[in-house]
C-alpha cells in the first residue's frame, strides 16, 4: 500500500514538472509504438500523420528532413526518429519522453510474453510453426539484401567492400564491429584518393 | 548479487555497442545481435530465429523487441532494462549532436563517403545472417513423422536439402512478390510449417 502511494506520488511529481508538450509527445509515440507491427520504417508514415496532418507541429519538409537524418546516423531508426522529432518540438525533455514512449509498448509486451514464449517454444507444434516462419524470415532477409544491393552497390568500390565484408563475416567469422570500422575508414580515405585521381585526369 | 550486476553491465555495454554501430534498420541490428550471441552463447541461433519471428508479429520496433527479449532471457527484467537502455544511449548521443549541427554534417564530403562505405558492408551483414538461417533450416534431415516421408523421391532429395523448407521458401517468395503483408506471410508460413515439418 505504502509502495503504491509512493509510486503515485512519484508519477504525480513527474507529471507536474513535465511540460504539456512533452507529455503529449510521449502519448503520441506510445500510441504509435502500440499500433505499428514490424520495423521502424512502418512507423514513419504514422509519425507524419500524427505530427504533420493532425497536430500540425511540424511542416512536411521538416518531417522529411527528420526522416532523412534519423536514417543517416547509427542506431535504431524508430528511436532516432522519435528523438529528433522530440528535440524539434520540445527540446531534450521532449526527445527523451518521445523515445521512452516509442520503446515502452515493445518493452512491456516482450517482458510479459517472454516467460510464456520461452516455455511453449519447445512444444513440438510450436517448434514446427516457428520453423516455417523462420523460412519466411530468411526469404525476407534475402529480399532485403537484394533491395539494398540494388541501391547501394553502384561501382567497383562498393562491390569490393560488399564482397570482402561478406567473406570476412561468413568464412572468417570476424567480429562485425571490426569489419564496419575498417569499411568506414576505407570510406573516409576513398574521398581524398578519388579527388586526387580526378584532379590528375583533369590536368 | 555482484554476478548479476556484472551481467547487467555486460548486457548494457553489448547493446550500447550494437546501437552505436548499427546503421540501416531493424534487420541490420538483428545481424549484430546474432553475431554477439555467437560470442557469448546466451541463446542459440534457432531460438534467435524464433525471436525475430516473434518481433515481427508483436508491436514495436524489431530492434527494441529483440534487445528486450535477449535481456530478459539473460538476466530477467533488469536485463531487459539494461539492454534496451544500452540500445537507446548511442541514438541519444548521436541525435543530440545532429540536432545542433545537422546541415553541416550531412553536407560534409568525408561524412558522405564514410556512409557510402558502410552501406555495402551492412548489406553484406544481412546476407551473412541469411546464410546462417539457411544453414539451420535447409540442411536439416526430414522428420520421420512427416507426411512427406512416404514419398521416396522426397526422401532422397532430403539427403541434400530439406524439401519442406524449399517449398515454404518458394511460397514465401511468391507472397513477397505479391507484396502481401508481413503478418499474413508469417501466419501462412507458420501454418505450413506446423502441417509439413
Amino acid at each position: 500500500m505504502v509502495c503504491r502511494e509512493g509510486l503515485l506520488l512519484i508519477l504525480n511529481f513527474n507529471i507536474k514538472n513535465m511540460s504539456k508538450l512533452s507529455l503529449s509527445l510521449f502519448k503520441s509515440f506510445f500510441y504509435i509504438g502500440i499500433i505499428t507491427i514490424g520495423g521502424g520504417l512502418v512507423m514513419l508514415p504514422l509519425i507524419e500523420t500524427e505530427f504533420v496532418s493532425k497536430k500540425k507541429w511540424l511542416t512536411k519538409e521538416q518531417m522529411i528532413d527528420i526522416f532523412a537524418l534519423s536514417q543517416s546516423v547509427p542506431g535504431v531508426v524508430a528511436i532516432n526518429t522519435s528523438l529528433l522529432t522530440g528535440f524539434k518540438i520540445a527540446g531534450v525533455r521532449g526527445a527523451i519522453l518521445a523515445a521512452i514512449g516509442v520503446m515502452l509498448p515493445s518493452f512491456i509486451i516482450i517482458v510479459l510474453i517472454t516467460p510464456i514464449f520461452y516455455k511453449i517454444q519447445s512444444l513440438e507444434s510450436i517448434t514446427k510453426a516457428f520453423m516455417g516462419m523462420r523460412v519466411a524470415i530468411t526469404v525476407m532477409l534475402l529480399f532485403t539484401v537484394f533491395g539494398m544491393a540494388k541501391n547501394v552497390i553502384r561501382d567497383g568500390f562498393t562491390l569490393i567492400i560488399f564482397i570482402s565484408s561478406l567473406v570476412l563475416a561468413v568464412f572468417f567469422n570476424l567480429n562485425l564491429v571490426y569489419i564496419i570500422l575498417a569499411s568506414g575508414i576505407v570510406g573516409i580515405l576513398s574521398y581524398p584518393i578519388k579527388n586526387y585521381f580526378t584532379k590528375r585526369k583533369n590536368n | 548479487m555482484p554476478a548479476m550486476i556484472s551481467l547487467y553491465i555486460t548486457l548494457w555495454f553489448v547493446f550500447l555497442r550494437i546501437g552505436a554501430i548499427s546503421y540501416g534498420g531493424g534487420y541490420v541490428i538483428i545481424t549484430y545481435i546474432l553475431d554477439v550471441l555467437e560470442q557469448y552463447q546466451w541463446i542459440n541461433a534457432d531460438e534467435f530465429g524464433n525471436l525475430i519471428a516473434l518481433s515481427n508479429i508483436t508491436p514495436g520496433p524489431i530492434a527494441v523487441n529483440a534487445a528486450t527479449y535477449v535481456g530478459y532471457r539473460v538476466a530477467g527484467l533488469g536485463g531487459s532494462f539494461f539492454a534496451t537502455f544500452g540500445m537507446f544511449l548511442p541514438s541519444f548521443i548521436f541525435i543530440s549532436i545532429i540536432a545542433k549541427f545537422s546541415h553541416k554534417l550531412s553536407d560534409n564530403p568525408y561524412f558522405i563517403s564514410f556512409m557510402s562505405a558502410l552501406k555495402p558492408a551492412t548489406t553484406a551483414f544481412i546476407a551473412s545472417a541469411a546464410i546462417i538461417f539457411i544453414q539451420s533450416l535447409f540442411f536439416v534431415a526430414l522428420n520421420i513423422n512427416s507426411i512427406l516421408y512416404r514419398f521416396d523421391f522426397l526422401v532422397s532429395i532430403s539427403n541434400y536439402v530439406n524439401p519442406i523448407s524449399i517449398f515454404i521458401a518458394a511460397v514465401s517468395f511468391i507472397l513477397l512478390k505479391m507484396k502481401v503483408n508481413v503478418l499474413i506471410l508469417l501466419f501462412i508460413s507458420g501454418i505450413l510449417g506446423l502441417l509439413l515439418f
